[in-house]
């Protein structure tokens, strides 16, 4: 604790060598977020540079380091909302996943048996609406007017994206084997 | 399907999602520090530039300031002056036969004084004014997502972008066909890009320098109530070496808009003049007795010629604006900066003009043509006049000066 307290207290005073330990300690886990957020490994990367800019450079706003991995996380989490936004401004077209092609028969029989990197994949192959629903409301457990708020749309389409997620996840994971297992627990 | 396993494979993926790490790859943490480093740089260029802006202000009041009082009390002195001279010349005629007098004749007697003059009417009385007004020389002289191409090339190449994430996906699918995105369109980042680079030049930091070989002038303020009445001044020619000084600057540049700039720097400035002026003088007239006429006597003033060693070595600062008006190939600027200059140079106790307690403040007009010789290097040649509006010298002469000069400066421009 003490000595996240003094990381905490020298990056607030631009300390490079403190930014560098912070950054090493927090970096895969705030990494993992942005990839989920994230369509791709490249623009994961992107949004983790852009959230540790901001985060050097505001955590002087910050008052205590008891809030700091929360803070951090909010810090990546409004980077990658912020992101999203300026993609949709470009009018990115996300042509949506045909969902018969995926097939997951050969090797996946429960969650257990696929990687998270495969989990990551699937989720990122989500649309970038749904994903960021979904991640939202699934992960960060955020409410649907706490979601439309941030995202810029109504409360229903936050519900409906999220529902469509679901969907959508359940097309990919399912397969006869994986579903049989959870239906024989059943 | 029923609920319970649903709600397992959310849950459990959700979990493992919530927890998912992954190691970024190693060049992050540098491109991290290159943007928090300018943001720690910005903050000091900030303040500089605060600074840098205050003083062109501080300085531009300071001129208004200064040049409005000093006009106003030159105006005063000249009124005033105006106003004593006939009294005084003619009271000093009449008793001592000595300032401002060029008139070669004067007849006077102790007893006819008075019906003489009604007769004669010859005593020519010239103000110390007009003895000035006759040298046109002297009036004369006064006188700066990464790896998205541009939208343009999406609009030929934008399967490419999707290929590679179908290639990206299908090699870590192992190659079989889970998914498949179709079109991706990533945004255009060209424009951001171009955005950021104009920034990054309005940002950047450029050091000037450069060396003006000038030409001085002055404007001489002859002082009214001191008696002495100057004959002429030595004044040599417009374009003479005799007038010859060396200035150099070294500073900092830097924009606050797309076309205008600031300039904050050191100059320098050391010339070696000698002025040489002729007075006449008060105690050596040579007074003749008229031949003809017993009460008559004709004066013949005595002149004193006076060297003055105007040596100077100035240090200052200077602070100003450069304000871009074509950008083809050369680029034009025009500027205007005020300068204020200290003396260093310590004159022995004989000399009249003390450098070490005098200081000069100036403002500069001027237009600088550069050359870019790469992205980083550019040279440049720069006419200026500078103009003195204040002045406090210590010279121990019967004149004050207010100097200008005019200079063709050579110099370069660094960009960091």
């Amino acid at each position: 604790m003490s000595r996240h307290y003094d990381i905490f207290e020298r990056c607030k005073k631009n300390d490079p060598q403190a930014q560098r330990l912070l950054y090493d300690f927090f970096k895969s886990k705030l990494m993992g977020l942005c990839r989920r957020y994230a369509a791709s490994h490249e623009e994961a990367q992107d949004v983790l540079q852009e959230s540790f800019i901001k985060i050097f450079s505001k955590i002087h706003q910050l008052e205590t380091s008891e809030k700091l991995e929360s803070w951090m996380k909010s810090v990546v989490v409004r980077t990658a909302i912020d992101q999203y936004h300026k993609q949709k401004a470009r009018e990115i077209i996300f042509d949506r996943i045909e969902e018969k092609a995926f097939k997951v028969e050969d090797q996946v029989s429960s969650l257990d048996t696929v990687t998270d990197e495969f989990l990551i994949q699937v989720v990122n192959s989500l649309p970038a609406g749904c994903r960021m629903v979904f991640n939202l409301f699934a992960i960060e457990g955020y409410s649907h007017a706490e979601i439309a708020a941030m995202l810029a749309v109504t409360e229903g389409t936050s519900r409906s994206q999220y529902h469509h997620a679901k969907m959508l996840l359940k097309e990919k994971l399912k397969s006869e084997t994986l579903m049989e297992y959870y239906e024989k627990l059943a | 399907m029923k609920n319970l396993p649903e709600n397992e494979w959310m849950k459990e993926l959700e979990g493992r999602l919530r927890n998912y790490e992954e190691q970024p790859d190693e060049t992050l943490w540098g491109a991290i520090t290159q943007a928090v480093q300018p943001q720690r740089e910005a903050a000091v260029w900030r303040w500089i530039d605060y600074a840098g802006s205050g003083a062109v202000i501080l300085l531009a009041i300071f001129m208004l300031s200064i040049g409005g009082e000093k006009s106003e009390l030159v105006l005063r002195d000249a009124k005033k002056a105006k106003n004593q001279l006939p009294t005084k010349n003619t009271t000093t005629a009449s008793t001592q036969s000595q300032n401002a007098l060029t008139a070669n004749t004067i007849e006077a007697a102790s007893g006819l004084l008075e019906k003489k003059n009604e007769r004669t009417n010859s005593i020519q009385v010239r103000s110390q004014q007009i003895v000035f007004s006759d040298k046109k020389s002297v009036e004369n002289c006064i006188l700066n997502t990464s790896l998205a191409p541009p939208t343009s090339e999406l609009n030929n190449s934008g399967t490419t972008r999707s290929e590679m994430q179908t290639i990206i996906l299908d090699s870590l699918f192992n190659q079989k066909e889970y998914m498949r995105i179709d079109t991706l369109v990533l945004p255009a980042k060209g424009d951001e890009e171009k955005r950021t680079k104009e920034k990054k030049q309005r940002k950047a930091v450029t050091l000037y320098g450069h060396l003006t070989p000038s030409l001085s002038y002055y404007a001489m303020q002859p002082l009214a109530n001191d008696e002495i009445a100057i004959s002429s001044f030595n004044s040599p020619s417009v374009l003479s070496g005799d007038r010859s000084g060396f200035a150099g600057e070294l500073g900092m540049q830097r924009k606050l808009s797309k076309k205008l700039m600031y300039t904050v720097g050191l100059t320098f400035y050391q010339q070696q003049q000698t002025i040489r002026y002729q007075t006449v003088s008060s105690s050596k007239n040579q007074i003749m007795n008229s031949a003809s006429e017993s009460f008559s006597y004709s004066i013949i003033p005595q002149y004193n010629q006076h060297i003055v060693s105007y040596n100077m070595t100035n240090v200052g600062v200077t602070a100003g604006f450069l304000y871009e008006l074509k950008n083809a190939g050369l680029i034009h600027r025009i500027g205007l900066s005020g300068s204020y200059q200290q003396g260093f140079r310590k004159s022995n106790e004989e000399s009249t003009y003390n450098n070490v307690t005098s200081s000069y403040a100036f403002y500069n007009v001027l237009y600088r043509i550069e050359y870019p010789i790469n992205t980083k290097l550019k040279l440049y040649i720069q006419p200026t006049y500078s103009r003195g509006f204040y002045v406090n010298e210590k010279l121990k002469e019967p004149f004050s000066l207010k100097p200008a000069r005019a200079g063709i400066s050579v110099g370069i421009v660094v960009d960091f």
